[in-house]
């Protein structure tokens, strides 16, 4: 079974799905209308590109395009993918090497905004299936759910920490990491007084 | 029927009688006869088409069709010719990816085919920048060098005079435009093909009877697929009528090779 045509087929109806769900995202999709957004992962040797129209066609290139004022060609590595999230950022990886862009970049940055700014209300959307009474009490039960596993994992860390720290010994404390990076950090100073001290003694002796 | 299997030739014509007679399936007809023939399984099955093509191949006809796209190279403004288009699996994609300022045309030999496709488009709300054009494959109706792509997906093996299509297809392409031919072909695994071939012809004809009341129309399918030349004899004939840089690639191990050819 072709593999990459069944996983940018997943990809395509995820984030056309996603984007149907936010009725106000296609309102930034309209001004991204006839651009394309080509990824060109380096690392795995795979260009995916994200073709805009009404919807988001999702292709698997085999030849890389050159970017211009339609196109822009954002060439990365897959781990560098995460934090191509924050818009703000894709400056200062261009600077350091991890980000090639040719062509219009704001076309990368307007798509990234409308991925961030997608609101999906999950509850109104469950609603639709078991109606408005069925999905209150079911989000409502989620939520008291998270928020007591939140505080069972707040308590849990807090116990396991001390028994490791205080009962049984078997880490150090905090206070006494950051004691013991004082003193490491106080050592290296003093090693290297010394060491300029002895360079200039050795100085006035030649 | 192994003797037929093992005969499929360059061009559609059998030794004896070149000139008259071609081959429907597995029966020799006459030249002048085969395309009403084809005709005929297509107006069977244009209804049911889509639906029997997502059975019969467990859906990754969806696959391979992407494939094909992934593959075009296409961009905004420029031409597509999507021949035997069908029921525009490809037409659909093609128009959104070339936008307004690009131009689709969905062609097909088959009136049944095309209205089929014509309205499941209409229906998608594909409209604006494609036609529908009833045309036979060996006679483009389209100027010299008009389009920047050509693609025909599960089609080629249902033409007369494979060359005579190609050497069409390759009049109206622009110099440096491409040719993609999606079609059934041979399997590169022994194992994989006794499979294949027991699926075709056990259960394909039993499914096209149960579901679209049609067992002769997919007995044809099963039939023409063996009829039709290998990888290597379909790119010698895509060299043949002057298509340069010609590659395929095998999907699913060859029961479906994406041939590709350009025009400089």
């Amino acid at each position: 079974m072709p593999t990459v045509p069944l996983l940018t087929a997943t990809a395509e109806a995820l984030v056309n799905k996603l984007l149907a769900l936010d009725p106000d995202s296609t309102q930034g999709l309209k001004r991204l209308q006839g651009k394309r957004l080509v990824v060109n992962l380096t690392d795995i040797n795979q260009r995916v590109a994200l073709a805009i129209s009404e919807q988001v066609d999702v292709l698997a290139l085999q030849e890389l395009p050159e970017g211009d004022e339609h196109t822009c060609v954002v060439t990365t590595r897959l781990a560098v993918l995460p934090k191509l999230k924050e818009a703000s950022q894709l400056t200062q990886l261009i600077k350091a090497g991890e980000l090639e862009v040719s062509g219009e970049l704001a076309i990368a940055q307007q798509f990234s905004s409308v991925i961030n700014s997608l609101n999906i209300d999950w509850e109104e959307q469950l609603a639709q299936y078991t109606g408005d009474v069925v999905a209150n009490q079911v989000f409502s039960i989620a939520r008291s759910v998270g928020q007591q596993l939140k505080r069972f994992g707040d308590k849990s860390s807090l116990i396991v920490g001390s028994a490791l720290t205080d009962e049984k010994q078997l880490a150090a404390h905090k206070l006494a990491v950051l004691h013991f990076s004082d003193e490491v950090s106080r050592l290296r100073d003093d090693a290297e007084r010394l060491e300029s001290r002895l360079s200039r003694l050795e100085s006035k002796q030649s | 029927m192994q003797e037929q299997q093992s005969s499929p030739s360059a061009t559609d014509q059998t030794e004896s009688g070149a000139e008259q007679s071609t081959h429907f399936g597995f029966r020799q007809v006459e030249r002048s006869k085969k395309a009403s023939l084809v005709a005929g399984v297509f107006d069977s099955v244009a209804a049911k088409y889509d639906m029997m093509n997502d059975l019969m191949s467990m859906g990754v006809h969806r696959l391979w069709k992407r494939y094909t796209i992934d593959c075009s190279g296409i961009k905004p403004g420029q031409k597509v010719l999507d021949l035997a288009g069908g029921t525009g699996d490809l037409a659909a994609k093609f128009s959104r990816l070339v936008g307004p300022t690009g131009h689709v045309v969905l062609a097909d030999i088959n009136h049944s085919m095309l209205s089929v496709g014509r309205d499941k488009l209409r229906d998608k709300g594909v409209v604006g920048n494609v036609d529908y054009v009833q045309a036979n494959a060996e006679a483009l109706p389209f100027p010299d060098n008009h389009f920047d792509l050509v693609t025909m997906a599960f089609g080629l093996r249902n033409v007369t005079d494979k060359d005579k299509a190609l050497a069409s297809i390759f009049r109206v392409l622009k110099p440096g435009g491409r040719l993609l031919v999606l079609e059934f072909s041979k399997p590169t695994n022994d194992m994989l093909s006794k499979t294949y071939d027991w699926y075709s012809f056990n259960i394909l004809p039993t499914m096209g009877q149960i579901v679209a009341n049609d067992k002769e129309s997919y007995q044809y399918l099963a039939e023409s697929i063996r009829m039709h030349p290998d990888q290597d004899t379909l790119k010698g004939m895509f060299e043949n009528a002057g298509f340069e840089r010609c590659d395929y690639h095998n999907l699913t191990g060859g029961i479906v090779a994406l041939h590709r050819g350009y025009k400089f």
